[in-house]
This record gives C-alpha cells, sequence and structure tokens, in this order.
C-alpha cells in the first residue's frame, strides 16, 4: 500500500499538505454524488489525470494558504480553493467542473491541508481504487487535455516545457 | 543586495495606496526553488488620491511600480513566455500587497558581459571569450526582441541590466518588466530598441567617465609615490581603449570610448539579427530612425524623453490594458 506523500511549506511554517493518489478508481460516480451532499470529510478532490506534476499541486496549495481566511479566496473553504488553484482559468465552475472529480474522472487525487491520519483512513476506505505514489502522477496525466485546458501554445512546449508553462499559468493566476 | 532573508509570504502589512516599488527584492527559497521576492505596485500609483480617476501624470511614479501595477506586470510576462521569449516565471502573485514570486534565474546581466568585453578588448584580445558571447549574445536578444514585438508586446525597460543571460547555455532571459505593455504600433518598438541602445551608450559612457577618473587618480597617485614606474604601467593597462595619459582624457569622454565602441557594435549586431527575424522589419526601421535622431541630440535624455512622448501616444493602450485588470 503506498504512502501518501506530505508537502510542508517555507512560507507558512507548521503547515502540511497531505495528498494521495488512486488510480483506477471505479466509484467516481458515488464520490461524485457524496461530495455534492456534503457527506465526504473535507478534502481537495481533484481529478488526477490534469494535475502534471507535484509541484503544481504545491504551487497551488501556496495559494491557497497564503488566500486563506481573506477577501482573495475564490471558492468556500481552502480545499475548494487547493482544487481551483490547481485550474487553468479563472473561471471558479469551470475550474471545479473540469479540475474536480467527474462521473468519467478513472484517477483521483486527493489532499487535506494539516492532514491527521485517520482523516485520510476515513477517505481512502471511500475510494475504490488503487492507491499509488504521489510520484506516479506523470504516469497517469493527460498531456494532451493539459495543453487543450492550459492552452499551451508550440512557442511555450519549445522554449520552456509543459511544466514551466502549466506553472506559470497556476502562479500568476490572480493576476490574468 | 537582499539584507536580511525573510521566507514571509508577503500577504502581511499590505498598507493601502501606494506601495514604493524600490524595495531590493528579496531572495528566498520557494519550494525548494530560487526565487526573488519583488515588489511591483498596487497600479494605484502615486495617482491614488486626488488624481486616482485620472491618469498620473506622466513625470511622476518614474520608475518605481508599473502602472497598471502587479497585474500588468503579470500579463506582459506570461505574454511574454506564451511567445516564447524566455522570462523568469512566476510563482505566486499577491494583488492587494503588489508583491510578486518570480523565478531567481541564474545568470549575469548583459552588462556583466559587456563589461568583461571591455576588459578583453584593453588585453589586447579582440576574438576573446567575451567577444564570442557577445555576439551569440546579440544574436539571441535581437531574435527575442523581434518575437516580442511581433507578438505586440514590447518590453519598455531594456538595457544592461534588465537582459539576463543564462547560466549555462547562455540564453538570454528578460527581466523587470516594469513597464512592459501590448502594443503593435512600430513606433513604441522602435523606441524599444532605441531605449535599449540609450541604456548601452549610458552604461558605457559612465564606465569611460569611471575610468577615466581613474586614471586620473592613478596618474597623480603615481606621481606622489615613488613607484610611479610599478603604477603607471598599471593605470595604463586599466585605461579604457584611449591608452596613454592626457591624450586619453579627450577621447575616453568622446563618443569614441571602447566602451561606447562595444555597446554600439552590440547593438548593430542585434539589430543584424532583429531584422530578418522580425515581420514588422521596414516599419520598424523607419521609425528607429526617427526615435535615434530624436534621442542622441539630448543624450539620454532625449531618449527617455522620446520614451514619454511615444509613451502618451501609447498611454492609452496602457490604460486600457490597466483599466481592464
Amino acid at each position: 500500500m503506498a504512502e501518501p506523500t506530505v508537502l510542508s511549506y517555507d512560507t507558512h511554517p507548521g503547515r502540511t499538505l497531505t495528498a494521495a493518489l488512486f488510480k483506477d478508481v471505479k466509484n467516481t460516480k458515488d464520490l461524485r454524488l457524496l461530495l455534492a451532499e456534503g457527506s465526504l470529510p473535507e478534502f481537495a478532490y481533484i481529478n488526477a489525470r490534469v494535475v502534471l506534476d507535484p509541484f503544481v499541486l504545491q504551487l497551488a496549495g501556496h495559494r491557497a494558504l497564503a488566500a486563506e481566511g481573506s477577501t482573495r479566496m475564490a471558492t468556500k473553504n481552502i480545499h475548494t480553493e487547493l482544487v481551483y488553484g490547481v485550474s487553468a482559468t479563472k473561471h471558479v465552475a469551470e475550474s471545479l467542473k473540469r479540475f474536480g472529480i467527474s462521473d468519467d474522472t478513472t484517477a483521483v487525487l486527493v489532499a487535506r491541508f494539516d492532514c491527521k491520519p485517520e482523516e485520510l483512513e476515513a477517505v481512502s476506505k471511500r475510494i475504490e481504487g488503487q492507491q499509488v505514489a504521489l510520484s506516479e502522477l506523470g504516469g497517469l496525466v493527460d498531456l494532451e487535455l493539459i495543453d487543450k485546458y492550459f492552452k499551451v501554445s508550440k512557442q511555450e512546449l519549445q522554449s520552456r516545457g509543459r511544466l514551466d508553462a502549466v506553472t506559470f499559468r497556476v502562479g500568476a493566476k490572480d493576476c490574468l | 543586495m537582499a539584507g536580511t532573508v525573510e521566507a514571509q509570504g508577503g500577504d502581511t502589512s499590505g498598507a493601502g495606496g501606494a506601495k514604493a516599488a524600490n524595495e531590493e527584492p528579496q531572495r528566498i527559497t520557494f519550494l525548494g526553488r530560487p526565487a526573488l521576492v519583488v515588489t511591483l505596485g498596487t497600479g494605484g500609483g502615486a495617482g491614488a488620491g486626488a488624481r486616482s480617476h485620472k491618469r498620473p501624470r506622466h513625470d511622476e511614479a518614474g520608475d518605481e511600480g508599473a502602472q497598471g501595477g502587479i497585474r500588468q506586470v503579470a500579463r506582459s510576462m506570461l505574454r511574454a513566455h506564451k511567445l516564447g521569449v524566455l522570462v523568469p516565471l512566476v510563482y505566486h502573485t499577491d494583488v492587494e500587497s503588489g508583491r510578486a514570486t518570480v523565478e531567481d534565474v541564474a545568470g549575469r546581466p548583459l552588462q556583466a558581459l559587456l563589461d568583461d568585453m571591455v576588459a578583453e578588448a584593453e588585453a589586447g584580445s579582440s576574438s576573446g571569450k567575451a567577444a564570442a558571447d557577445l555576439d551569440a549574445a546579440a544574436a539571441a536578444l535581437g531574435r527575442a526582441l523581434a518575437l516580442l514585438h511581433d507578438g505586440g508586446q514590447v518590453h519598455g525597460g531594456l538595457g544592461g541590466g534588465s537582459v539576463l543571460l543564462r547560466e549555462g547555455d547562455g540564453a538570454v532571459v528578460l527581466t523587470d518588466f516594469r513597464r512592459s505593455f501590448n502594443s503593435i504600433v512600430a513606433l513604441d518598438k522602435a523606441t524599444d530598441l532605441a531605449g535599449l541602445e540609450a541604456a548601452l551608450l549610458a552604461a558605457a559612457k559612465a564606465k569611460a567617465g569611471a575610468q577615466q577618473q581613474q586614471q586620473q587618480q592613478g596618474e597623480q597617485v603615481g606621481e606622489q609615490l615613488q613607484e610611479a614606474a610599478a603604477s603607471a604601467p598599471g593605470a595604463a593597462a586599466s585605461a579604457e581603449g584611449g591608452g596613454g595619459s592626457g591624450a586619453a582624457a579627450a577621447p575616453a569622454a568622446a563618443a569614441t570610448s571602447k566602451p561606447a565602441e562595444i555597446a554600439s557594435a552590440f547593438f548593430e549586431k542585434l539589430l543584424n539579427s532583429y531584422r530578418p527575424s522580425s515581420r514588422m522589419w521596414s516599419a520598424v526601421h523607419n521609425k528607429l530612425a526617427e526615435v535615434r535622431a530624436r534621442g542622441t541630440s539630448q543624450g539620454g535624455q532625449g531618449a527617455s524623453a522620446g520614451a514619454a512622448s511615444a509613451g502618451t501616444g501609447s498611454n492609452k493602450k496602457a490604460k486600457t490594458a490597466a483599466a481592464k485588470s
């Protein structure tokens, strides 16, 4: 059974972001319904196929921490803010739809700030899929979809590569 | 450069109104990467009070912050990046405080390479490493600017300090987008180029002046101390271009000093690379002649006055761009 990854932030000492990756998830439809009802524990539930790299998650996490509690939050809690943060656009509803889980999602990335082990346990139990190490994210990602959502240009791919292109957009999101 | 390094995100002390953008960037490590925290202003500029409903006067807010604030800078950088021009990555922006955390690109400023070239030239070699690097940099910068301009973006603050040569491959990275705005107008692009030339020549002139001073001081010291034999050759060797003592004073002050020669040669090579890479060359070329003529008659001030008047023409664009943000 793979271990979750715990990320920390120099800029926000003491805060952590715990992330776990699940592939071949069979019950995303149910999960989505439960999430809509509010019966799932508060986590960020992200479509893993459109997160290019753990760095992107960490970067979005930083943004969420910086925005927490202020008027700059675009969504209602820090975890939905994280889902918003990894997205390509400023459009909140679209971001949550495309980057959150939908009925045809097969790989799910869950993340929670300052997470306790039992909280992650509770979520892992609800997900019918195989937990793998976060480092396997690269193998699950849909590059075409990323290029489409993030509108990555050919010149960008050539000059700096996809990760930099996505990083830029995620980092500068509030100004775009 | 940076005093104490504070690794705070920068969302405290967001005092309302204009934020001075002249603070030195802090060097930090951001999520394991070297980064800089820069303060760019919130976009209200100095006119956040009585003139907040009007465009700021163009002689105000000189070098501080961007007219459109952090949004304008971040957007300009992203536009440049999308066009294939290398810029520092933006990791985080804090709109309220006008601060941004950007990639700290490892490399040296163009000015350092130009200085190396001057040193090399004085040492007598004209085809050393600095010369080769400088040629490559001119070609790369010409291409990058052509890409930028063809894509409808103007940097607005080109100079020996805002062009970095990346460590390792020497690739050209543009930084300091505080005065960048989008424009398809040939005059703006020409002004961008002329501004670069003026900045390089101004730096060359300053260097020539400083070296001349050094040289004169060196001569005085050499006369006073009995080590004239040792220090005079030393002073002569470090004297720029001009060579001997008094004779050096006059040419050094003139535009034919070594640093100025090198700066001019660099700029010409840059244009040679810009020309074939740009789709808009003929329009820019015409305007460039105009702007340069206007510029050289008044030295450095002319260039910035030219930039200001060109700026007012394009201020509308900058204003609309800022208004949209």
